[in-house]
């Protein structure tokens, strides 16, 4: 009975906070979840020590209903990141900066060498073949990522 | 009946006669059947004219050092951010391949577009990245501009100005301020024969496999 009454004291605030907190929860439904985009193998191709710029690459899934724009990338030691798109017009391989790269609802969008890729500018050092760098990359839909990408001496991700 | 083999015997000579007197034409058609990735681009009218530029040594790289072996020519910069280096890296792995297939193994020269930046000491570090054996070339730009017309190569250099690229013209100067360019560039990478003239084109982007095909069929030609 004792226990009963503790209880019903303390229900009625429960229940306010709940009914209060209700659209907070609601809100957070909404909300873009860390699981909603997957990175996958993200990988730095290595480059000569001198080096002005490297490539950054990886494959990006959207598990949402949504499209997702990746906005920006940037790594701990180099001046800045660029998203860019390698693409040939005309038989000239153009180098297209891009304001965002898109993910389309339940998709993936690679980034590979000859396509959409990351360039990552002026490195304090050239990082060695096995080596990480840290990179963050921003999300449109208000995640980041901080990710470890591997130094790899290849062109393509399954290439050896 | 005597009628009718003497049609044959017309008919087969005839034929010989033609086979005979086309043989080096069909010759080229057969290879240019067979080639899967790259283009025959012989022709006599695009002799390389005599040049003389510089290699990441410092010493003269003029027409005779494409002679006597075949030679695998790609051009780029070494500030370039994607096409050069998976172009490079690509014909490492092409130099890999034809050795296990026992193929000649051409020489490679990579020769800049950016003789503003690229001096033959950032040369050497770059190309030698990718394999000891690589040469870089570089010179004065004219020179440059003048060895790629037979190629039928091309460049522009690119800025960004307020957040947006602009392609500059041949003779535009960098503008002050702007610290940094890019350069869209074509990306074939060639084949010299051992006369020094150019034999072969591959254009991008580059099946390391099937060009190895290719030149198997092109060197032995």
């Amino acid at each position: 009975m004792r226990i009963n009454g503790v209880g019903g004291i303390y229900f009625l605030p429960l229940f306010l906070a709940f009914i209060y907190a209700l659209p907070a929860f609601a809100e957070y439904k909404n909300q873009a979840t860390p699981s909603d985009i997957k990175i996958i193998n993200p990988w730095v191709r290595s480059a000569p020590p001198t080096a002005s710029v490297l490539g950054l690459f990886m494959q990006i899934q959207n598990h949402t209903p949504n499209t997702v724009r990746l906005l920006s990338a940037s790594a701990k030691g180099y001046q800045r990141g660029e998203l860019h798109l390698s693409k040939q017009v005309n038989g000239v391989m153009k180098m297209i900066k891009q304001d965002s790269i898109a993910i389309k609802p339940n998709s993936t969008t690679t980034l590979k060498p000859g396509a959409f890729h990351i360039m990552l500018i002026k490195p304090k050092s050239v990082p060695n073949i096995g080596s990480k760098v840290v990179i963050n990359l921003v999300f449109d839909n208000g995640l980041s990522y901080k990710i470890d990408a591997e130094v790899k001496a290849k062109n393509q991700p399954h290439s050896h | 009946m005597k009628k009718s083999i003497l049609a044959i015997v017309l008919i087969a000579i005839f034929a010989l006669v033609i086979i005979v007197f086309s043989s080096d034409n069909t010759d080229y058609k057969k290879l240019k059947r067979a080639l899967k990735t790259s283009t025959l681009l012989v022709n006599p009218d695009k002799a390389l004219v005599n040049f003389s530029l510089l290699d990441h040594n410092g010493d003269i790289f003029d027409n005779a050092r494409l002679k006597n072996q075949w030679t695998l020519l790609f051009f780029g910069y070494t500030h370039c951010p994607d096409v050069c280096p998976t172009g490079l890296m690509d014909m490492n792995q092409l130099k890999k391949i034809l050795k296990q297939r026992g193929l000649p193994s051409p020489e490679v020269v990579f020769v800049t577009f950016d003789t503003q930046r690229d001096s033959a000491e950032v040369l050497k570090s770059y190309v030698t990245f990718f394999n000891k054996d690589f040469i870089g070339v570089t010179g004065k730009q004219a020179q440059i501009d003048n060895f790629i017309k037979p190629f039928g190569a091309y460049y522009e250099r690119v800025i960004e100005v307020e957040g947006k690229q602009k392609i500059l013209t041949k003779t535009d100067k960098i503008p002050a301020g702007i610290n940094t360019y890019l350069i869209n560039h074509t990306a074939w990478i060639y084949l010299l024969s051992p006369d020094g003239q150019i034999f072969a084109g591959f254009p991008a982007p580059h099946r390391v496999e099937k060009m190895a095909d290719d030149i198997k069929l092109l060197t032995q030609a």
